[in-house]
């Protein structure tokens, strides 16, 4: 097991504030929101790596939000992505007389990503309704989705249900393909996926409200994954999950919550998933700002898939050696920061993500 | 992991669930109370443990995809 550590941090800026949370009201503000972040992965380890490359991911990302209302019910909301990437990708992790390597591909990997999302929604007084497009693309790869969610309040807003279906289509298009076997068979392959989720969420108190959500997810299509030297996986993946978000308000300072959210998952791959994650909100004002402070835990667990394998030359009907599909944990620290000056919102926020890995 | 969860469902259970006035959700509506913290931020963060994780999901709405390798 070898410890692994991304960092990633952001400085954002925004126009208006949107305080909308436990009732389905049309937000009334425009908000323009910029933000910039920096990921980082640590190098991969010399002693176990092959080939000379040992640097991983350099990530920048800029996002663009602009959202406004438009008339009493309806507001709109777009968001606007582009990051930059350059490093090197793992090509194939084996195991050898006991020991882990790794073979990457080398500083092949530079390019743009960008990905846009549109969603309006409707506001009724006992709920909503919404839509989502969704658009991305880089150089190898595209992708579209489509979806709708709706809610509705009962019980004097005490209870709202929520209810949201997705659908997307993915193509492959590999660089380099000429002369990769693996490149060449995923070329113009599509990727789909159709994703429903049903929740409910419910006010407990004056202080206390939770949110408890299960989701199902088809995939099909071509989901190996090109670039790895042995890489073939099930044509089809079934995912669940169930989730549990809780939020608790403390009167401390200018007012404080603690927010606790929970994930279970599995998938039909062999993969169980727990993900949890802390936060403690807190609100401070001075004579000309106001100020907010968000520390975080987030731990994640998962098992491996059952054709996950660091055999040299795997066997057998489906193999990878992808370290996503590995019996993998990771813990995620963060601190967010915001001050807010009249219709201003300032924010630096930062993350580490320690992993360990096979 | 499981444990902690069925403890804190059934304090919420064994509390119950009082009538709270539309005059008394003040704390409710407290920004520092919303579901998600920061849009911008949480579009970003699904999409890193996405591109880094073998599980995803949850939530309700789903972003464009990535080649992510």
């Amino acid at each position: 097991m070898a410890q692994k550590k991304t960092a990633f941090a952001a400085l954002a800026a925004a126009a208006a504030m949107p305080i909308v949370s436990q009732a389905e009201v049309a937000p009334e503000d425009e908000v323009f929101a910029y933000r910039y972040s920096q990921y980082s992965e640590s190098d991969n380890p010399r002693e176990r790596t092959f080939t000379p490359e040992l640097k991983r991911y350099e990530i920048d990302v800029h996002q663009f939000r602009y959202a406004k209302p438009l008339g009493e019910d309806w507001y709109i909301n777009s968001e606007f992505q582009y990051e930059t990437l350059s490093g090197a990708s793992p090509t194939q992790t084996y195991r050898e007389d006991g020991k882990s390597v790794l073979i990457t591909s080398g500083a092949t990997i530079d390019e743009t990503r960008y990905d846009v999302k549109v969603s309006p929604k409707r506001y009724f007084s006992e709920g909503s309704l919404g839509g989502t497009f969704a658009f991305s693309t880089e150089n190898d790869y595209q992708s579209i989705s489509l979806g709708t969610d709706g809610s509705l309040e009962l019980f004097n807003k005490h209870t709202t249900l929520l209810a949201a279906i997705s659908a997307s289509i993915d193509t492959l298009s590999p660089s380099d393909a000429n002369g990769s076997p693996n490149r060449e068979a995923a070329d113009g392959r599509n990727k789909r996926s159709l994703s429903l989720y049903e929740g409910v969420s419910q006010i407990i108190d004056k202080n206390r409200v939770i949110q408890v959500g299960l989701g199902v997810t088809h995939f099909s299509g071509f989901l190996s994954d090109p670039y790895k030297t042995y890489d073939k996986r099930p044509n089809e993946r079934d995912q669940f999950t169930i989730s549990a978000n809780y939020r608790h308000y403390f009167a401390v300072g200018d007012g404080a919550a603690f927010h606790a959210d929970y994930r279970f998952y599995a998938d039909d791959w062999g993969i169980l998933s727990h993900t949890l994650s802390a936060r403690w909100a807190q609100r401070y004002h001075s004579n000309w700002a106001q100020f907010r402070f968000i520390p975080s835990l987030r731990y994640y667990r998962q098992s491996e898939a059952d054709f996950y394998t660091l055999d040299r030359v795997p066997q057998g009907e489906y193999f990878s050696s992808d370290a996503r599909l590995s019996n993998y944990g990771a813990i995620t620290l963060g601190l967010e920061n915001q001050a807010n000056w009249r219709t201003w919102t300032l924010s630096f926020d930062f993350q580490y993500y320690f992993a360990d890995e096979t | 992991m499981q444990k902690l969860l069925v403890i804190m469902l059934a304090i919420i259970a064994v509390g119950g669930c009082a009538q709270v006035k539309p005059w008394e959700r003040g704390n409710l509506s407290k920004d520092v109370m919303a579901w998600q913290t920061d849009p911008l931020k949480g579009s970003l963060d699904n999409h890193i443990f996405f591109s880094k994780e073998g599980s995803s999901g949850g939530g309700q709405a789903a972003g464009g995809g990535c080649g992510c390798n």
